[in-house]
């Protein structure tokens, strides 16, 4: 045989699959507003590009009570059948935590040696053998998990263990891989904003901050676009001639007339001739009446119900 | 009973029901400017000029009027941006779909204009006749179609009876294609006509009901 030829193929096999990966998650990515979705969408993208039977991605994070705790931010089955309790459990945080707080780049454990047997056999019998680690950092804040509700969360930079349960060990190649196509994720995902700028101070942040919508007080709400949201059920499931499809208030259907997807409030002011406080008024009674929503100038979407509070 | 009888109530309900959507929806387009109006009212306005110009062109012998054209062509025309409003909600689409339903009317109209001077009838007329009013029948058919997949998912009472009325203008239509080729169809046309006059009365009671 040769191995030449043969290593050669392997290597542009490895190489296009990389690519695959990387092309798909360009265009995936641009639809995530979390870096939870990323989370997931490698773990998925791993099992099913590398054939691995689970793969899990956990970080270390500060909650709120100032100490430093490793979270299960994804998980994605090959095998739906795997009973969770086999492949979530103390032992493997204690593993994800070992790899965490070493930073150990590159872990290859066997089960067997790691998980009590009983665990280690039902893991046997869904052909997990071996348990690979990785660790990947980034100076990028971590944002905290969707679910979060505390009122004060300390953000960290991202440091990230992946676990990779197989029945044999990954290829150095695969290893590669799975490292450069992380890699170049949280490359994205920092563009993306789905990681806070390492810049932001890491201390507090009130209230339940998330990647998007954006914080309104960051921007001036005259530099704002508004933008119409038709109603999608009028003339499907509601009758089109009834008298609620009136924009009652003149101000506001003066406004809503002139908004054209690119102006700014401060235009629309201009062209309708109305003041700061009639123009407040009249987008918050389009937006009440969900008839708009709110852009910044960069095209993400505003969360407007802290908008105008303060006005 | 004079022979176009049901021809003439079927012209004259046309006419009425479409002009009083027509002008309820333009009123309501300039107190919301919502789009998915314009394009309900431009198109039932249209409607309304086919069906006053049939009951002319069938009533009024002295005036040489070849209506069909413009009858046909602007029923389908019609129908046809009433469904395209209903697939799609974006801002961005709606407004592009106004702005070509607006010049189609146009070319609709001018179509009226020139119906003095068009041909009395379409070439090869059987087939072109079945053609146009079997597309009226299928659009019809399809948005029939479109209101029962959202009546099956919403259960709204609008969307069932809106599925009624294009379900019966559907089959009114597809009753009216048979005269064009065959014999002794006057019985399918007048039930198609009458089966169209039901739809518009369902069509009018959904305006105020739903």
């Amino acid at each position: 045989m040769n191995y030449h030829v043969y290593g050669s193929n392997f290597s542009q096999i490895r190489l296009s699959r990389q690519q695959l990966i990387v092309t798909a998650l360009h265009k995936s990515i641009t639809d995530m507003l979390h870096i939870d979705e990323l989370f997931l969408w490698l773990s998925q993208a791993f099992v099913h590009h590398f054939g691995l039977p689970v793969v899990q991605i956990w970080v270390a994070h500060t909650g709120s009570t100032h100490q430093l705790a490793t979270e299960l931010r994804a998980i994605a089955y090959e095998n739906e059948s795997l009973p969770q309790h086999a492949i979530l459990n103390s032992h493997v945080a204690v593993l994800a935590d070992s790899i965490l707080s070493q930073q150990s780049d590159n872990m290859l454990v066997r089960i067997s040696t790691v998980f009590p047997s009983s665990r280690a056999a039902v893991l046997s019998r869904y052909g997990l053998q071996y348990c690979s680690g990785h660790f990947l950092s980034s100076r990028a804040l971590l944002p905290p998990i969707r679910t979060d509700r505390s009122d004060e969360v300390l953000l960290t930079p991202l440091a990230a263990a992946i676990l990779l349960f197989m029945s044999q060990p990954l290829l150095a190649e695969q290893r590669e891989s799975v490292e450069y196509i992380f890699k170049q994720a949280i490359q994205l995902a920092q563009n993306r904003g789905l990681l806070l700028p390492a810049s932001e101070a890491p201390g507090q942040l009130s209230g339940n901050q998330h990647s998007r919508p954006k914080q309104p007080s960051m921007l001036a709400p005259f530099q704002l676009i508004p933008q119409r949201s038709e109603d999608a059920d009028l003339m499907r499931s509601s009758n089109p001639l009834s008298a609620s499809v009136i924009i009652a208030d003149k101000q506001a259907r003066r406004l809503y007339t002139a908004i054209d997807g690119s102006k700014n409030v401060q235009d629309l002011c201009t062209i309708t001739h109305l003041d700061e406080k009639e123009a407040v008024l009249a987008l918050q009674r389009l937006l009440d009446q969900h008839r708009i929503q709110l852009y910044d100038p960069t095209g993400q979407v505003v969360d407007s119900s802290q908008c105008f509070n303060d006005r | 009973m004079p022979q176009n009888l049901i021809a003439n109530i079927l012209s004259l309900t046309l006419f009425l029901v479409s002009l009083f959507i027509s002008l309820r929806a333009f009123y309501l387009y300039s107190q919301a400017n919502s789009h998915r109006l314009f394009i309900l009212g431009l198109s039932m306005g249209i409607l309304s000029f086919t069906a006053i110009a049939s009951f002319i062109g069938d009533n009024v012998t002295s005036l040489t009027l070849n209506i069909k054209w413009f009858e046909y062509i602007s029923q389908t025309v019609c129908f046809l941006f009433i469904l395209l409003s209903l697939v799609r909600s974006s801002n961005t689409y709606l407004r592009r779909l106004m702005d070509w339903h607006t010049l189609v009317s146009a070319l609709l109209l001018t179509l009226l204009l020139l119906s003095p001077i068009l041909p009395a009838d379409f070439p090869d007329p059987g087939l072109t006749k079945t053609l146009l009013g079997g597309s009226r029948s299928l659009i019809c058919f399809i948005i029939f179609n479109y209101y029962l997949n959202v009546f099956m998912s919403k259960n709204m009472r609008f969307s069932f009876l809106m599925g009624t009325v294009f379900l019966l203008l559907s089959l009114g239509y597809w009753l009216n294609i048979f005269k064009y080729t065959l014999h002794n169809m006057l019985l399918a046309d007048q039930v198609g006509d009458l089966t169209r006059i039901f739809g518009l009365i369902i069509l009018l009671m959904t305006i105020f009901l739903g």
